[in-house]
């Protein structure tokens, strides 16, 4: 009888410590979620500080848009251009990578000190719309990073300008969707080779599965932000963030930047692209 | 003059280095391709959480721990390197301590559940807190920290869950004595 009490007695510790343990549990991914909620308020990033030496000055013509028109941009399964959007078959957008030669990591690779990688733009007579996106290019069997199209977490960067369109974009052919899900991909910039194609102009994608590399990469507008947002403006100078939260970043960024019509003779796109650490 | 007996006898301490070289045998052959934080989990706990209910000894899941820590470190499982130890510490430290909170009733899915959740949370912890310690900002570790935090919780529990059920045909099978289950 006795032991029969002091077994049940356990049981009873037993499942009170179960019991407590769930509630202490719950807790703790409770904080998690308000940390994961309202961290970026509690932790400020603080002011972005320039690193030297890692930096480039780019200025493209309309000869920069080497593919189109088409509607989607490259990944596993394709993806609209518009953020936020899918593709659609509608749309005439005209594409252009520019290879920035940085990366929002840098420092000792195995200990990856992040930071970020802050673009300033400058269109003359843009007409239309001009999306920004972005992609990190990587090596081996690791997929290529970019940011989020649509759903929670998608971000890009619009710019609407009021020039005149053009009638033609001559050195623009439409990208042809690969079943095999790479790509090689002409750059409108003359950069060194890179360390893995060996190649001056073209770059490679390589994309495993649907999503995949996706959100690893983020446009945002402010350092505050770093998970990027859709930003929209008019203003045809301006400066966004490309900033990473994933364990790989890519070696290299491409932007993409693409026109949704027929860009005039007199259009010039200058880009700055510099690593940025924040203090 | 009277030997003094080990804390731990030969077979706990062979089991229990089996159990750790298991843990890293799994990290570095056994790959799902679900692109989820802390889905590794739902193996790595397994060897810790079946070795600690089989020895029912204080310090058996902290022995697991170091030992599976510096086989990871040898064998560079990840970037961390050393600091690995840490991590597989606290892993094997957190499930040990809930073992003896829990009687060594880790054949109980509730409590192997706990367990594996918890010794999950603690290696996504510790390996944040290494990365902010390294020089990441908090700004970076936080995004997504909640998310994380949750499919850490998941998969390390499901991981306790499995060994809870492995333990229990153990028991069932007579492999651990039953009067100690």
């Amino acid at each position: 009888m006795a032991a029969s009490s002091k077994i049940s007695g356990i049981e009873m510790e037993f499942r009170s410590r179960i019991g407590l343990a769930f509630v202490l549990a719950g807790c703790f991914l409770g904080g998690m979620l308000f940390l994961d909620t309202f961290g970026e308020d509690l932790f400020p990033a603080g002011n972005a500080v320039l690193v030297s030496g890692n930096a480039s000055d780019i200025v493209l013509s309309k000869a920069g848009f080497l593919y189109g028109p088409q509607s989607w941009r490259p990944s596993y399964d394709p993806l609209g251009i518009d953020p936020g959007k899918e593709p659609d078959a509608n749309d005439t957008w005209y594409l252009m990578f520019v290879d920035l030669n940085t990366t929002p990591v840098s420092g000792n690779p195995n200990v990856k000190k992040l930071g970020s990688v802050r673009i300033t733009y400058n269109f003359t007579d843009l007409s239309g719309r001009a999306v920004f996106h972005v992609y990190g290019l990587t090596t081996g069997t690791i997929p290529t990073r970019t940011n989020r199209q649509t759903g929670y977490g998608s971000c890009g960067f619009v710019v609407t300008g009021n020039a005149t369109p053009g009638t033609s974009m001559p050195s623009a052919s439409p990208l042809a969707f690969m079943d095999s899900h790479r790509y090689r991909i002409a750059i409108s910039n003359d950069l060194l080779a890179d360390s893995d194609d060996m190649n001056p102009t073209m770059r490679s994608f390589y994309f495993n599965q649907p999503g995949s590399g996706q959100g690893a990469l983020h446009i945002t507008p402010s350092l505050s932000k770093r998970r990027g947002s859709v930003t929209e403006t008019t203003d045809p100078n301006g400066t966004f963030y490309v900033t990473a939260t994933g364990s790989e970043a890519g070696d290299d960024l491409l932007l993409l930047v693409a026109a949704d019509r027929p860009q005039p003779d007199g259009f010039l796109l200058r880009i700055r692209a510099e690593f940025v650490r924040s203090a | 003059m009277a030997m003094k007996k080990p804390y731990f006898s030969l077979e706990e301490i062979a089991l229990l280095s089996l159990c750790s070289a298991l843990i890293v045998v799994l990290n570095t052959t056994f790959s799902l391709p679900l692109h989820i934080p802390g889905h590794t989990g739902i193996y790595w706990v397994v060897p810790v959480i079946i070795g600690v209910g089989i020895v029912k000894k204080p310090g058996a899941g902290t022995y697991i721990g170091l030992i599976s820590g510096i086989l990871a470190t040898l064998f560079g499982v990840n970037t961390l390197h050393v600091f690995n130890l840490f991590i597989y510490l606290a892993l094997g430290g957190v499930i040990d301590l809930l073992g003896l909170l829990f009687f060594y009733r880790l054949d109980h899915p509730a409590a192997g559940f706990i367990a594996g959740a918890a010794g999950n949370l603690a290696k996504m912890v510790v390996n944040y807190a290494l990365q902010t310690f390294l020089g990441i900002p908090a700004a970076f570790i936080i995004i997504g920290i909640g998310t994380a935090s949750i499919t850490h919780f998941i998969f390390g529990g499901l991981g306790g869950v499995i060994a809870a059920v492995i333990l229990a045909r153990l028991v069932r099978a007579g492999v651990i004595p039953r009067e100690d289950a």
